[in-house]
């Protein structure tokens, strides 16, 4: 299997029925401007979302804790130009590897308990994501 | 909080060895104050903060600018803590045994040197991720398969050096190694085996060269630092069918592994599969509170729950067949066939398998080397988000498997920790990593951790049993365990130490490994 038919494959695995976003899509079609991404792990933030709690000005990409898809299939394709302002409300884990994925190009990070199993996290990067 | 500084060595000499290595590879590849903080354990177990502390960091380009790093290290005392990658994060990551050491980042040196399809092997630097080595494979349309272990950011180098496991017929990654380069404390280069003679062909081709076969010694070590080293690719197979059986009870484990040690001899069963439990498996794509709020380890009926929802058992065997259709129909009979004598048992393959995210469609990725970052998923089980893994080895047997399982599990639920684990499958003998996962903001939970992890160093050693990997806080407790005839073996490795590295300048520590003048205790 290729790195692109793996990348179809885990986005069938992670992205939920219903998505408001297909991260395929998001991967294909023109970067928003700002370079801004909002991952939402639908298995607990549901409910938050459709209650207000969250309120994003994006349009959240579900993912759940594995963050594979979302690096190989969107993040590490050296195609976005300016940096990254990146935002979620995931599992912990999903941050930690976004974050050690990143590495020098993390300009800031922040990261506060929401609920047992969810985070609520940005990391802003110096650059894009060019090759 | 201020930098630590090591033993011995000054601040004015640190700054000045630190102007030194900035000299070397440039302002902008010297790590000191906040910068130094990604090279810090990501998952402490200790309470107290000045250990395991690096001081800065360095990152060279060139193996020269190694060289010259090592000499000005020399020269001043100021210790240095080599890293691949420094993603080993459940035994450290890029965080020191001795606090105050530099940490020499590796991460730079990042070129595949090469890549050969004709014989199956590439050589590489110390920075090539499996992620790396894989997009490079598939980018050229190379007829070769990776293995990997299950994060996919790791060095495919320092996994290897330090005995890391994959799940491919090409698992043992150091048995795969072949051919190496390191520089030695006094800045000479050397290259081992075939690589040895100016003008061979074959360095990647023949492991032992002629005379006394040293690369071991680079590997778990602090006697080099390998700026090369060739590692042995699987040729495409032609085929392949991943699989997974289920068992019901946890006693099952016994004659499971009886029944996998004949297979795996003989090769039946072809590649480091792995007996997984039923927690590993669903804290990869669940957490607990989805099934209970109670605390403690989980009860039966909830582990009930889990299995019925997500089709596994308390036990589950993750293996693969590779080669043409005739050759796996043929050994998927013999493998059937045996374990359907084990009452409960349930087969599938990834098309049986309805449920997403799902186990078996996860590992069949890894298991024919496609690097991921999916089993993270199980730090999130319990909040909190620290791990460590306890190793110990035995032979493949199903009383020594039972008698393990029994042992670790039951410290683990006494202390108050889900047991979590696997059996990862090696020719001859079972790597049992139990993964302990625990609230790293916890100072209380984190002392229980350390007293539970000593306790089973302890009581593994009185049964025979010793750990093939750990974390960097327990390097001296189980380097202590390896103790036959007085310490024989430790009593080499630190005349092997003296030998190369006599101001010992890399990694104290290390395996529990320290220079003479750092020797009786108390310095990490």
């Amino acid at each position: 299997m290729d790195r692109r038919h793996f990348v179809q494959a885990g986005m069938s695995s992670v992205l939920l029925p219903g998505a408001v976003i297909s991260l395929s899509a998001a991967a294909s079609s023109a970067i928003p401007a700002a370079q801004d991404y909002f991952f939402v792990d639908d298995r607990f933030a549901a409910g938050a979302l459709q209650g207000g709690t969250i309120s994003p000005s994006l349009a959240p990409i579900r993912v759940q804790a594995d963050v594979t898809p979302v690096w190989t299939g969107l993040l590490a394709g050296g195609h976005i130009e300016a940096p990254l302002a990146l935002r979620g409300v995931t599992t912990e884990s999903f941050f930690f590897c976004l974050k050690t994925l990143l590495g020098r190009q993390v300009h800031d990070s922040q990261i506060s308990r929401i609920g047992h199993d969810l985070h609520l996290w940005t990391i802003r990067t110096r650059n894009g994501m060019t090759t | 909080m201020t930098a630590p500084l090591p033993p011995g060595v000054s601040a004015e000499a640190m700054a000045g060895t630190l102007e030194h290595f900035r000299r070397i590879v440039g302002a902008e590849w010297m790590f000191t104050g906040e910068k130094v903080e990604s090279y810090h354990d990501p998952y402490p177990i200790a309470n107290d903060d000045t250990r395991f502390k690096a001081h800065a960091a360095v990152a060279p380009s060139s193996v020269e600018q190694v060289q010259e790093i090592v000499k000005a290290a020399n020269a001043s005392g100021v210790p240095l803590w080599p890293v691949s990658r420094g993603k080993n994060f459940a035994y450290g990551g890029a965080a020191p045994v001795l606090s105050g050491s530099v940490v020499l980042d590796m991460s730079r040196m990042n070129r595949i040197l090469e890549v050969n399809e004709k014989f199956g092997y590439a050589l590489v630097e110390p920075g090539v991720s499996y992620f790396d080595l894989y997009d490079y494979i598939q980018s050229k349309g190379l007829k070769l398969w990776l293995d990997v272990p299950d994060p996919g950011w790791g060095s495919v180098m320092g996994n290897a050096l330090d005995h890391g496991v994959g799940y491919t017929p090409y698992g043992d990654h150091f048995m795969m190694q072949c051919g190496l380069e390191a520089v030695l404390a006094n800045g000479e280069v050397v290259r081992t085996g075939m690589g040895a003679m100016p003008g061979n062909n074959t360095w990647q081709l023949f492991k032992y060269g002629f005379g006394p076969y040293v690369d071991g010694i680079f590997s778990q070590s602090n006697f080099g630092i390998v700026t090369k080293m060739g590692i042995w690719l699987m040729p495409d197979p032609g085929g392949y069918r991943p699989y997974m059986i289920t068992f019901e009870r946890e006693e099952d484990i016994e004659q499971v592994v009886e029944i996998v040690r004949p297979l795996r001899l003989a090769n039946v069963i072809q590649n480091a599969a792995t007996i997984r439990s039923l927690v590993l498996d669903a804290a990869i794509f669940s957490t607990r509170s989805q099934y209970t709020s109670e605390k403690g380890p989980i009860s039966a009926s909830v582990a009930r729950k889990i299995m019925d929802d997500q089709q596994i058992g308390m036990w589950n065997f993750c293996g693969a067949l590779y080669g043409p259709p005739a050759i796996t129909d043929a050994l998927w009979t013999v493998i059937r066939d045996s374990f359907a004598k084990i009452p409960g048992a349930k087969f599938y393959f990834p098309e049986d398998r309805k449920r997403r995210p799902d186990t078996l469609i996860h590992r069949a990725d890894t298991m024919r080397g496609i690097p991921k970052l999916t089993e993270f998923g199980f730090l999130n089980w319990a909040g909190g988000g620290g791990h460590i893994g306890f190793s110990p080895v035995s032979p493949t047997t199903g009383a020594d498997a039972i008698k393990q399982y029994r042992m670790v599990s039951s410290r683990v639920r006494e202390a108050g920790f889900d047991y979590s684990g696997l059996m990862a499958i090696g020719f001859r003998e079972l790597h049992h990593v139990t993964v302990i996962v625990y609230d790293k903001t916890s100072a209380e939970e984190r002392a229980r951790l350390d007293k539970l992890f000593r306790q089973l160093v302890a009581e593994a050693a009185a049964e025979g049993y010793g750990e093939y990997r750990t974390h960097i806080a327990y390097m001296d407790a189980i380097a202590g365990t390896y103790r036959w005839n007085d310490n024989a073996l430790m009593k080499m490795h630190q005349t092997i130490k003296d030998a190369l590295d006599p101001k010992g300048i890399l990694a104290p520590g290390k395996s529990g490994i320290w220079p003479k003048h750092l020797r009786g205790g108390g310095n990490a």
